[in-house]
This record gives C-alpha cells, sequence and structure tokens, in this order.
C-alpha cells in the first residue's frame, strides 16, 4: 500500500511538474537587464530543492555502511577504530542475493540524484537521457522495494525497521522528487518525440553511466558485493591492486578523455566528481559531538572535499586555490604521516588513502583541464589569506573544545560514552611533536591560557606561529613544483604543436611539388640561382628585425659581393641562406630547392666557409676534410683526389697531418676552404673570409673564388674590404640596418661617377642615423625602395 | 710624489674594479638581467632553501645527539671543517683552471690595458663572490645547524661570519696556487697521453689498494649492534686522531667554541693572511705565463691517419666522438674515473654488507642499495650529455651547414656515452660477484635494469641540451663554461630517477622476488621507451632550430 502511494505520487508530480513547465512556457523575468525564463528556475529551484532534502540524509549513517559483506556468518568481536568510532555491526535480514541487489540500487539510486541535480544547469544530452531511462527505473525499484530499502537506512537489530521513521520519510520524499523530475522527463521526451538518433545516444549513455558509475560508488560496495567477511588482509590482494592501479589511472584518463571538451563539458565532470567525493566522503562521516561545530568536519583534508565541491559549483576562485595549494599540501602530509594504527589493508586505511588522494587529484584537475587558470601571486596572496583565517580558526576551536568542561566528556554514537577529539590541523595535540622531537621546546614553553567561563582556553602560540609559517613555506614550494609541472605541460604542448606543423609543412610541400619527388627542385625553374623572396629574420626574445624584407637573385657564373656596417644582416642572411639559422618570413631558394623545406637538397649545393673558424680543433685537417666530405656524401676516390689537390694549392699538404690546434688563423681559414669545396658545390658562400689573411693567402682565396665562379657556380661572399669587393665582384649588394639598399655592378657605378666607397659610407650613415629608408627628399634617385625595384628589374632581365 | 702615487692606486684600483665587473657581469648576469620581482622570488627561494638546509643539518644532528649519544662538540665541527675543506679545495684547484687559466676571456682580457697582475686579483675576486654565493646554500648553513645542536655560545656566534668568510676564501687562495703547478702538469700530461692515462690508472690503483687494506682490518662478520659501542668510542676517539692532521683547523674549531679564543683566532688570522699573500706573491707572478701558456698553438702532434673506405654517416660522427674523446683530457679522465672509481666505490660498500649477516630483506636492501648507488654514479657521468651537443660551440655550424641528417650525431654521442656506461656496469658486475653474496640471477636482472634506466637517462640529458642548447655559450667560452644549468638539471635527475628506481626496486622485491623483478624491469623498459619516443619527437621538433 505505502510502496504503490510513493509511486503513484511521484507519477502525478512527475505529470504536475510537465503541466507547470508547459504552463510557465517560455516567460521570462529580467534580474539584472539579464533575462531569465520561469521554467528554467522553476527546474532548477526543483534541483536545490533535492539536494537540500538530500543533504540530512547524507549526514546521517545508513544501516547497510555498518554491514559485513554478502554473509553475515562471521562475526568479530566490535571495537572501535582509529577515528573513536564504534564498530558496531547490523545484520541485515536479507539473503546474499538481496545485499548485492540493494547496494547496486543505492549505488544507482545515489547517481541518479547527482545527475538530476545537476540536470537544469547544464545542457548534457547524456544526463537527460539518463533521467529519462535510468532514473524512472531507480524510482521504481525503489518504490518496489521501498521497506528493504528502508531496513538498509535504519534497520537496527535490536529495533528493526521503523518505516514512518523521520529518516525513512525523508528518503521517500527524495525518491518521490527524483522519480517526478525523471518522470516529467519522460513526458516530455514521448511529447517531443525525442527518438533522433537514439542508437548512438544510447551508447554515448552507456559509456556516460560506465564512467560516472565508479565515481560514485558507495564506501561500503566493494565490501558488500566482494565481502571481507571481517579479516583484514595481510598483504595487497588482486582486487586491493586493481584498485590502486584504477587509482592511479582515473585522473589521467579524465585528464586524456575532456582536455578538448568545452569547458562546460569539462566544468561539468568536474562537479559530478567532486559530487561524487562529497556524497562518498559525508555519507561516511562520523558526528561524535554534543553540538554541532564541534563535530564539523574542519579538519584540512575534510574541508578539501566540501570546498571542491562549492569551488566547482560557484566557480569561487579563492576557494578553489585554497584547496589547490593548501589541501593538496595537507593531503601529501596526511599520507606520508598517516595517522592510523590499523593493518595497512584495513578498510578505514583504504578509505583514509582514498579520501586523501581525492583531496589531491580533483584540484590538480581543475588546473590541468583549465577550468581554472594557474595560480599567480595574486591568487597565491588570496590563498594565504583564506589559510590565516583557517589556521586561526582552527586554533580557537582547538583551544576551546579540548579544555570545555560542559562539552567533556560527550555520548557517542550507540550509547557509549568517550571525549571529544579535536585537533583541528594538530595545532593541540602532540602529533607533531611526536614526530619532530625538536619541537617540543617550542610547543611547550609559549603556553597562553585565560579563563573564559568554565573553560580554560589553552593556546601553544609558538607552536601554532612555527606550524604555520612552515605551512606556507611548504605552500610556496608547492607553488614552484606547479610552475616546474607546467613547464614540462608546456614543454609538451609546443612538442605536440611542432609536430603538427611538421607534418602540415611535409603535406604543403608534397602538394606544391604535385606529385614529383621531394628529391626534385620546388622550382625547376630557379634551378641555377639563389633566390632570396621577402626574407626577415627576428632572432628569438628580440622584438627587432635582423633582417627585413630582403629581396635578391644570384645567378650562375657570378661572384655577388654582399657589404654593409657591422650589425648590418650579412652574417644573419648568409647563416640562413646556408640552413644554420631559421627564416622568419620568407624563403631562400637553392638551385629551385627551398631551404627551409628542402634543407638536404639545399645543402648539398652549398659549399660553406663561416666567419669563424668553425673546426674540431682536436681533429688533424686530414681528419677534419675527411669528416666533412663523409657528411656531403664524398665518393672516397674524389675526396682524396681534391685533399690533394686543394693541400697543394693552398700549401696545406706538409700541416694535413698535425692536429688543428697548431695551425695559424690563415691556415685553418685556408682548411676550411678545403672542405667547402670538397664537394665541389654548386654554390660557395663565404663569410668575410679574407678578415685576418697574409696577402699571399688573400691572393690564392680571391684567386680559387673567381675560379669556382668562372667553372659556371655562384660564390656568394660578404666582406668589409671595399677594394677587393669592387674589384672581383660582378655585383655588388649594400645592405645596412637589416634593408637591401642597393644592388650594382661595378660598371654601373663607374658610369654614375661614384666609387662602391663612397655608396657604401653613404648607405652607413644613413643606417645610424635611422633614415635608412630613403625619405630623404634631396635624395630620392638613391631611395631603397626605387633601387630595390630597379635590382628586380635588373634580376628579372 | 705622494699625489702621483694616490692616483696611481687610485688608477689600479679602478680598473680592477672595471674588470671585476665586466666579468662579474658575464658571470652572474641571469641575476643582472632579472626584474625586480624575479630577483625577490629568487632571494625568497634562495633564504627558503638556506632555512631548509640549515633544519635538515639540525635535525640530523639532534638526532644524531640525541640516538646515538654523539657529541656535537669541538672535535666533530673540526673534522667536518677539515673534511669539506679537503673537497672544497679540490673542486676550486679543477674550477680554477678552468677559469684562472684556459678561459676564453683571458685572451680579451690580456689585451686590455692593464697590468696582468690586475687581471689576476679581478678573476680571483670574481671567482671569490661565485665561491661565496655557493658558500650561503652549505657552510653557512653547517655553521648555523651546528650552533644551534651545539649550543654554541657568544664566542661561537660572534665570530659565525668571519669563520664563513675564512671557510670560503681560504680554498680559494690555496688553490690560486696550487693550480699552477697543476696546470703545467696537466698540460705536460695532455702532450703524452699515455703518461697521462699510466699516472690516472697508478692512482686509481693506489686508492684501491689503501682501501683494501683499510677495510681488512674490520673484524668479519661485522655485527653493527654488538660493535656499536666500540664504533662510537673509536670513532670519536679516531675524530681526534684524525684532526691532528687538521692542522690550523683545530685552532678555528677551538676558537669558534670559545677556548682560549684570544691564542687560536690570532693564529688562524695570521695563517690566513699568510697564505693570501703567498697567493699574490707566488701566483701571481706566474699568472700571465700560465694563463697565456694554455692559448699558444705549440701542439704539433701528428697523427696516422687510417684509411676508410666507407660513408657511412653515422660511422663517421661515431669515429670522430672517439678520437675527440681520446684526445680530449677531461673526456678521458670522466671516462677512466667512472669505469675504475665505479667498482672502487661498489666495492667498498659491499664489502661493508657483506661483512653483515643478511636476511632475504637484506639481500633486498643489498640490491635496491646497489641500484641506487650505481644508477647515481652512472648519471653522474651521463649528465654530461647535457652539453654533449652545446660543447660543438662554433663547430656545430659544420653540422648544420651539412646537407645530411646531422641529428645523426646526437645517436653517435649517445653510442659513446653508452659504451662508457657499459664498461662502468661490466666492471661493477665483476665486482659485484666477488664481493656480495647476491646471486648471479640476481646481479643479471639488475644489470637489466641498469641498462634501460641508465639509457633513459641519457637522452633525458641530450633531450635538455636539444631543448635548451648553450652553442653560443660554448662558442664564446669553449671549456670554461662551468655553470651550464642543463648540466646541473640532469644531475638532479638522474638523482632523482636512482633514488626513485632504488626505492622502487625495494618495495617490488619486499613484495616478491620473481614478480618484483619482472615488474622492476618492466618499469625500466617503460621508463626507457618512453625517454626514447620524448628523445626522437624532440629531436626531430628542435634540432633544426638550434642556432649557432
Amino acid at each position: 500500500m505505502n510502496e504503490a502511494i510513493l509511486l503513484c505520487g511521484t507519477v502525478a508530480f512527475g505529470a504536475a511538474f510537465y503541466f507547470v513547465g508547459r504552463g510557465l512556457g517560455n516567460k521570462k523575468i529580467y534580474i539584472r537587464k539579464k533575462a531569465y525564463e520561469w521554467k528554467d528556475l522553476f527546474f532548477k529551484a526543483l534541483s536545490v530543492v533535492l539536494f537540500l532534502l538530500f543533504m540530512p540524509h547524507l549526514f546521517m549513517r545508513e544501516a547497510i555502511a555498518s554491514q559485513i559483506g554478502v554473509s553475515s556468518d562471521f562475526m568479530p568481536a566490535p571495537k572501535p577504530d582509529d577515528y573513536g568510532v564504534p564498530a558496531v555491526y547490523t545484520y541485515l535480514p536479507f539473503s546474499a542475493v538481496s545485499v548485492v541487489f540493494l547496494t547496486i540500487l543505492k549505488w544507482f539510486t545515489l547517481f541518479s540524484i547527482a545527475v538530476t541535480v545537476l540536470l537544469p544547469f547544464f545542457d548534457k544530452r547524456e544526463g537527460k537521457d539518463f533521467t529519462v531511462l535510468v532514473t524512472t527505473l531507480v524510482t521504481l525499484f525503489n518504490g518496489v522495494f521501498f521497506r528493504a530499502i528502508a531496513a538498509t537506512i535504519v534497520y537496527t537489530p535490536s529495533g528493526g525497521t521503523d518505516l514512518y521513521s523521520w529518516r525513512v520519510i525523508v528518503y521517500a520524499c527524495i525518491i518521490a522528487l527524483n522519480g517526478a523530475i525523471g518522470i516529467e522527463r519522460v513526458i516530455r521526451f514521448f511529447v517531443e518525440k525525442d527518438f533522433a538518433d537514439f542508437g548512438r545516444r544510447m551508447g554515448k549513455l552507456a559509456l556516460y553511466i560506465l564512467f560516472y558509475l565508479i565515481a560514485f560508488m558507495p564506501v561500503y560496495a566493494p565490501q558488500l558485493l566482494f565481502g571481507l567477511v571481517g579479516k583484514t588482509p595481510k598483504g595487497f590482494s588482486v582486487p586491493h591492486r586493481l584498485l590502486i592501479y584504477l587509482t592511479m589511472i582515473f585522473p589521467f584518463a579524465v585528464q586524456f578523455i575532456f582536455r578538448k571538451r568545452s569547458r562546460a563539458e569539462r566544468r561539468y565532470v568536474l562537479i559530478m566528481l567532486a559530487l561524487s567525493g562529497f556524497f562518498a566522503y559525508f555519507s561516511q562521516y562520523y558526528y561524535p559531538g554534543k553540538t554541532i561545530i564541534s563535530s564539523l568536519p574542519l579538519h584540512l583534508c575534510n574541508t578539501a572535499i566540501a570546498l571542491m565541491f562549492f569551488a566547482y559549483v560557484f566557480d569561487l576562485k579563492g576557494v578553489f586555490y585554497f584547496t589547490y595549494l593548501v589541501n593538496i599540501m595537507g593531503a601529501m602530509m596526511a599520507l606520508l604521516m598517516p595517522t592510523t594504527k590499523n593493518e595497512f589493508t584495513s578498510m578505514g586505511n583504504i578509505v583514509f588513502f582514498y579520501n586523501h588522494i581525492y583531496a589531491i587529484v580533483l584540484p590538480l584537475l581543475g588546473v590541468s583541464l583549465k577550468v581554472f587558470d594557474r595560480p599567480t601571486m595574486k591568487l597565491m596572496k588570496k590563498a594565504i589569506m583564506f589559510f590565516t583565517f583557517y589556521v586561526l580558526f582552527a586554533a580557537v576551536m582547538d583551544g576551546w573544545f579540548n579544555n570545555s568542561a560542559s562539552l567533556q566528556p560527550i555520548t557517542l554514537a550507540y550509547g557509549q560514552k568517550g571525549h571529544i577529539d579535536i585537533d583541528y590541523f594538530f595545532l593541540y595535540s602532540d602529533f607533531f611533536v611526536n614526530k619532530f622531537s625538536w619541537a617540543i621546546p617550542i610547543k611547550y614553553n609559549f603556553v597562553w591560557k585565560f579563563q573564559v567561563g568554565d573553560t580554560l582556553m589553552t593556546f601553544y602560540y609558538m607552536y601554532i606561529i612555527v606550524i604555520y609559517l612552515i605551512s606556507v613555506a611548504l605552500m610556496f614550494a608547492f607553488w614552484g613544483v606547479y610552475g616546474i609541472l607546467y613547464r614540462v605541460e608546456d614543454s609538451h604542448k609546443e612538442l605536440a604543436r611542432r609536430k603538427k606543423l611538421r607534418r602540415v609543412d611535409k603535406l604543403d610541400l608534397l602538394k606544391e611539388l604535385n606529385g614529383r619527388s621531394p628529391k626534385e627542385p620546388l622550382h625547376p625553374e630557379g634551378a641555377h640561382m639563389i633566390k632570396i623572396s621577402h626574407f626577415s629574420k627576428t632572432y628569438a626574445g628580440s622584438d627587432r628585425k635582423a633582417v627585413t624584407d630582403l629581396n635578391l637573385e644570384i645567378h650562375e657564373g657570378e661572384v655577388f659581393g654582399f657589404i654593409g656596417p657591422n650589425g648590418a644582416g650579412k652574417s644573419t642572411t648568409i647563416k640562413s641562406l646556408v640552413g644554420i639559422q631559421t627564416i622568419t618570413e620568407g624563403t631562400i631558394e637553392i638551385q629551385g630547392y627551398d631551404i627551409a623545406r628542402q634543407p638536404l637538397e639545399a645543402k648539398l649545393n652549398i659549399g660553406y666557409v663561416s666567419d669563424n673558424h668553425a673546426v674540431y680543433e682536436k681533429l688533424t685537417g686530414r681528419e677534419y676534410v675527411g669528416y666533412v666530405a663523409d657528411l656531403y656524401m664524398v665518393k672516397e676516390e674524389d675526396k682524396e683526389a681534391r685533399i690533394a689537390k686543394y693541400g697543394e694549392m693552398f700549401g696545406l699538404t706538409d700541416a694535413l697531418d698535425r692536429e688543428i690546434k697548431s695551425y695559424s688563423h690563415g691556415m685553418k681559414q685556408k682548411l676550411m676552404v678545403i672542405s667547402a669545396l670538397i664537394h665541389n658545390p654548386k654554390v660557395w658562400v663565404l663569410d668575410e673570409p679574407l678578415t685576418g689573411l697574409d696577402p699571399t693567402s688573400s691572393y690564392q682565396i680571391k684567386e680559387c673564388m673567381r675560379r669556382h665562379a668562372d667553372e659556371g657556380n655562384i660564390v656568394f661572399f660578404s666582406s668589409h674590404v671595399i677594394e677587393v669587393v669592387e674589384k672581383i665582384c660582378d655585383r655588388v649588394a649594400i645592405i645596412a640596418g637589416g634593408k637591401l639598399c642597393r644592388v650594382c655592378t661595378p660598371e654601373e657605378l663607374k658610369a654614375e661617377g661614384k666609387s662602391l666607397e663612397e655608396l657604401y659610407l653613404k648607405y652607413a650613415s644613413m643606417a645610424e642615423s635611422g633614415d635608412r629608408d630613403g625619405d630623404d627628399p634631396s635624395d630620392e634617385s638613391d631611395g631603397r625602395e626605387e633601387l630595390v625595384a630597379a635590382t628586380d628589374g635588373e634580376s628579372n632581365g | 710624489m705622494a699625489k702621483n702615487v694616490g692616483a696611481i692606486k687610485n688608477s689600479v684600483a679602478r680598473r680592477i674594479k672595471y674588470l671585476v665587473l665586466l666579468q662579474a657581469g658575464e658571470k652572474f648576469r641571469s641575476v643582472k638581467t632579472a626584474n625586480k620581482k624575479k630577483l625577490a622570488f629568487n632571494l625568497f627561494l634562495s633564504v627558503l632553501v638556506i632555512a631548509g638546509v640549515t633544519f635538515g643539518l639540525n635535525y640530523l644532528f639532534g638526532y644524531l645527539k640525541g640516538s646515538y649519544s654523539f657529541k656535537i662538540g669541538t672535535d666533530l665541527f673540526t673534522s667536518v671543517l677539515f673534511v669539506t675543506q679537503i673537497i672544497s679545495i679540490v673542486t676550486c684547484v679543477g674550477s680554477m683552471m678552468a677559469v684562472l687559466y684556459n678561459g676564453k676571456e683571458n685572451l680579451i682580457l690580456m689585451a686590455f690595458p692593464c697590468k696582468y697582475n690586475e687581471i689576476f686579483v679581478s678573476k680571483i675576486i670574481v671567482f671569490t663572490l661565485g665561491e661565496l654565493k655557493k658558500s650561503c646554500f652549505f657552510i653557512l648553513p653547517f655553521l648555523f645547524s651546528y650552533g644551534l645542536a651545539s649550543g654554541g655560545g657568544v664566542a661561537y656566534w660572534l665570530q659565525l661570519i668571519p669563520i664563513w668568510l675564512f671557510l670560503t676564501l681560504f680554498p680559494v687562495f690555496i688553490s690560486a696556487i696550487l693550480s699552477i703547478p697543476f696546470i703545467f702538469v696537466k698540460k705536460f700530461l695532455e702532450n703524452h697521453s699515455v703518461l697521462y692515462a699510466a699516472v690516472i690508472a697508478a692512482t686509481l690503483i693506489g686508492v684501491f689498494i689503501l682501501i683494501v687494506f683499510l677495510l681488512d682490518k674490520l673484524p668479519r662478520p661485522i655485527r653493527l649492534i654488538a660493535i656499536y659501542n666500540q664504533f662510537m668510542t673509536s670513532f670519536e676517539a679516531s675524530l681526534v686522531q684524525f684532526n691532528r692532521f687538521a692542522l690550523f683547523y683545530n685552532f678555528i674549531g677551538r676558537a669558534a667554541f670559545g677556548q682560549k679564543v684570544y691564542l687560536y683566532l690570532p693564529i688562524a688570522l695570521i695563517i690566513f693572511a699568510a697564505v693570501a699573500a703567498l697567493t699574490f706573491l707566488v701566483a701571481m707572478p706566474f699568472y700571465f705565463k700560465a694563463a697565456s701558456g694554455a692559448s699558444e698553438n705549440s701542439v704539433t702532434k701528428k697523427h696516422r691517419v687510417r684509411e676508410h673506405k666507407h660513408n657511412n654517416l653515422f660511422l663517421t660522427f661515431v669515429r670522430k666522438e672517439f678520437k675527440l674523446m681520446f684526445r680530449t683530457s677531461s673526456s678521458i679522465i670522466s671516462a677512466v674515473t667512472i669505469v675504475f672509481v665505479f667498482p672502487i666505490l661498489s666495492y667498498v660498500l659491499n664489502f661493508v654488507v657483506a661483512g653483515i649477516r643478511t636476511s632475504d630483506y637484506g639481500t633486498y636492501l643489498t640490491v635496491a642499495f646497489n641500484l641506487m648507488i650505481t644508477l647515481s654514479l652512472l648519471s653522474t657521468y651521463n649528465a654530461n650529455c647535457a652539453q654533449a651537443l652545446s660543447s660543438e660551440g662554433s663547430e656545430f655550424s659544420v653540422l648544420k651547414a651539412a646537407p645530411s641528417n646531422t641529428m645523426i650525431v646526437t645517436w653517435a654521442k649517445v653510442l659513446v656515452t653508452m659504451v662508457v656506461d657499459l664498461l662502468a656496469v661490466a666492471t661493477m658486475c665483476i665486482v659485484l660477484t666477488v664481493t656480495t653474496k647476491l646471486s648471479a640471477v640476481d646481479i643479471v636482472l639488475m644489470v637489466f635494469t641498469i641498462i634501460p634506466v641508465s639509457l633513459g637517462n641519457i637522452l633525458w640529458s641530450f633531450q635538455l641540451d636539444i631543448t635548451n642548447p648553450k652553442v653560443n655559450d660554448y662558442a664564446v667560452k669553449g671549456d670554461a663554461v662551468v655553470d651550464n644549468p642543463n648540466v646541473a638539471r640532469a644531475l638532479v635527475i638522474g638523482f632523482v630517477i636512482s633514488t626513485l628506481f632504488g626505492v622502487i626496486g625495494l618495495l617490488l622485491l619486499f613484495d616478491s622476488h620473481l614478480t618484483g623483478w619482472i615488474r622492476l624491469i618492466l618499469i625500466a623498459y617503460a621508463f626507457f621507451g618512453a625517454r626514447l619516443y620524448l628523445y626522437i619527437s624532440n629531436l626531430k621538433a628542435y634540432f633544426n632550430e638550434i642556432q649557432g
């Protein structure tokens, strides 16, 4: 009869909710110029009522939580556990099968209440489908088996179950309201014919249930389903190990699955997890105190569970960073210094372990899933402020409740007598002192006592200050550790980004090659030249361009001089040209190969003499040239012949078998020239090759450059020796302040009646005065743009 | 006249000041370039570290005093000072040789219009500043914690700062003197590599014989509990004996604890002043000769070239790496040290453990301990990989300009390091077989664990260099780069990983001997796999962007 009333009432309420919702339609209310739908507010209010109704039930222990496994044959003598909780066991008057069924039903009920509470706040498809399909079923079973369910709540061996006790009535209301909201959804489902894509939705719903069901598992479920039969195993069993491994994997799985979802979805998963923790923890929490305040879970890790829930639900930054910086620290310390005396694998310890792991994992997920930002100094200050209040509050509570005559002794549950053991943040007991003997004098030499009514308030003030300061220091240490972890995360993201870029670049290249092999030149029409197009270079950590929008074409058979004052961008251009440095903007092509995208093919055509003596000094000259020849894949017979040829040409034959360390400046330079020519490159690039050379060596290298160009190759070199440039170059480019100023032939200059030196000095001084853009009206004919245009014309010609 | 002398002195001081500022600006450039907030934060962190070390040491001394009735007084203080000073002097001589005489900036500084003596003084000042910074993290916390633990009187606290300065400066002055003969000897030996190797080998053999001799004095089996009181008494007596060689550190120790302060403190000060004077009188005149000699091209060593007919790039790199290793004294010393010092240490540790009658748990403890020590020692060598690519310096441009997949060079470097590691592991195996009661299976399984972890460490160290290269620093300073943060980071990572594997190994072996090994090896290979994947990914992503 009772069951029928419950179920019918539920259906009636469900229908009423539907019609109220329909009646409200799309009517809106404006609060602070923001529109809210009445219908939406109505269902949100229902959810809040459901949550508030569930709270008193949650904070009371259920009889089922004390049930020993599926078999109650074995019953050890009751004894209090570490937390003063008396181990009183109940015998539910059910068979093993019934206990399993009831456990699973309660599990799903808990889950469905959480889904219903969040339903109007998130537009979650799976949540809606869950309500339609699962919540209604859960309600049906709860209604049908209500007497058995009532026994799981308040059953005692001596008194049985009182169906009209207030706890059972409240539970019935919870079931009815939860079910009514579900029924309203079912009606809406059929009226709106919401069957689209039903198969896929069911698949998603199955995954949704599988994922959250783990989170909402009641703490007593494993014991009831698999049974411990009162014995604490000595070592870790296979289920133990599986649970531990699952716990380790779970946060990573959450991070991996949800990292790319929307913020709302990420927030939803965190709220669900926070809610599951909140349900699991407070359904187990025991209130031994006489007054409410002395029973509140205000130990640091207790606060974590509640604070995380509020932080995620209400998006409270201050609260969140308190949990992120303080609770995690507290939980880690608790795991390192457990207060238990039980067997390592006891139920109490497993609950202790999970509670603290939860207090660590959930805030970490908040930041890693980017629901909250990484903490800044400002947020750190907020967290410290919050922590300061907490320590002060804990100190007052500890000093008060441990010395209040009216509060001691107290009556514990099940009629046992006991004492309040209030020790928030361990500011009162000898917990730390027992572990760190150096703290003994700090604690007992500095005590502050004063009488308030019947209570002698007692504070170990120096001890409290020291613990507070150490904690703040640890907060900073944690902040530092987070910093390291953020860097690791960033580097992995950067790595992934670069990998993606490489893939995209490769695909782009293949697309541009249009079916040709990547070994072929990207632009075959440029197979006989160096082509620099819109090249710009900015060095990392600098916002200034070292070279800006440089355009050049150099053709076969040319000796091309590149001059400019120090810091003009010559070496930067050359280093990018030979592939030593990256290109910020534009392209550089060598014989049609893009140096950035086809580096190996492009470099095969280049011989490079750097501006420093980049040689391995501990190798001999011959070893070094051989090493470079191998890098350039020169055939053995060619290598030997060329070493002999160039060794003789530069007078190095005798020195080739000596360590380079013993070479003079000029000898090293010649060795570099030999190694640059060892593969007979199409393009020979030299960066200030004549610096510090004697006239003979200088002459030899100049001759070599001319000869190499005459053989149909390109010689591109930078120099400060203007006379030499003027003398041996077919064309010259002047660069100043990172911009190309002019490209011309010595003949053109002669025709203009100007010397290269004059031109060089002019551009150098213009660059120095920041006037290199040619904006001097009296000098328009020499303006950069005009000149570059002329150069382009010349190149095209 | 007096005015002229004053002006000259003034200009000497000014020149030294500018030389110091120039070098200090370079050495402490992170401090110079950091903004105020960052500076304040770094300062705060440093204070935190100093407080942490002080607290840790104080706890250790308190524990020794409380649990083992250890006398925290003058004798222990003097012994610790003496030992740490010896270590300081040894490390200072090495750094001094690199910085004072082999630093590439010498070429620049010597060209300045200032006297060589002034350069010498400026270098000593800059070096001392660095040492003072370092000593804040050990000597200062040690002095604080020892004072707290021993209940040091007024005399102790009043003398604390002078003692700190003395203990920091003294090794600098002594090593300035010692580094002169060493630099000449080193240079001589570098040109005679066979002699060099022989000297190293002889030294190591000598050390080994000495250790074996000392260990043989220990009664076996070693019963720790039975000989505890005897041990403590003889330990305290040996401290007194040891302090007989501690020279004037005895004076400092005694003065610190208020014994004849009027006598010991002036003596210590006089000795300090004498050493300081000696430094400037003896070392200063030799400075120019030693420093300029280091950069002179007097080497005419010839090498016979063996013909090789293949063009395999990897083999080319490997050949080059081996050649460079054998021709670079610091590399060969590191390799020889890790291959030969390793067994000595392992021998000592295992000799003591083997002398104790152990249960199964004791055996597992031995295994885990050996695992941790072996990995730690290997990681000190492997940490060099964190500068392997950067140390190519300006030569790196050759690789970058080459039309080949020059990333292969890093694999060649990995191979060279791996060969040395394998040699070290092989010697360790021999030592373990001879000195421990560990079964052959345990030793083999340990090797199977060590190799992937060590390889993982090598790859991690390389990755640090690839993602944060210091090619330009090495191009400018050459071998004088002594503060590469990547190397420091690699050392820390290596130590953490070694400790982790030691602890995990212990827990797993306690859980189950057979499955413990299997799980440990699986974890080791998983670690190697992860590092290999990350290394290859980072290599591909960053190598092309390393700019010389």
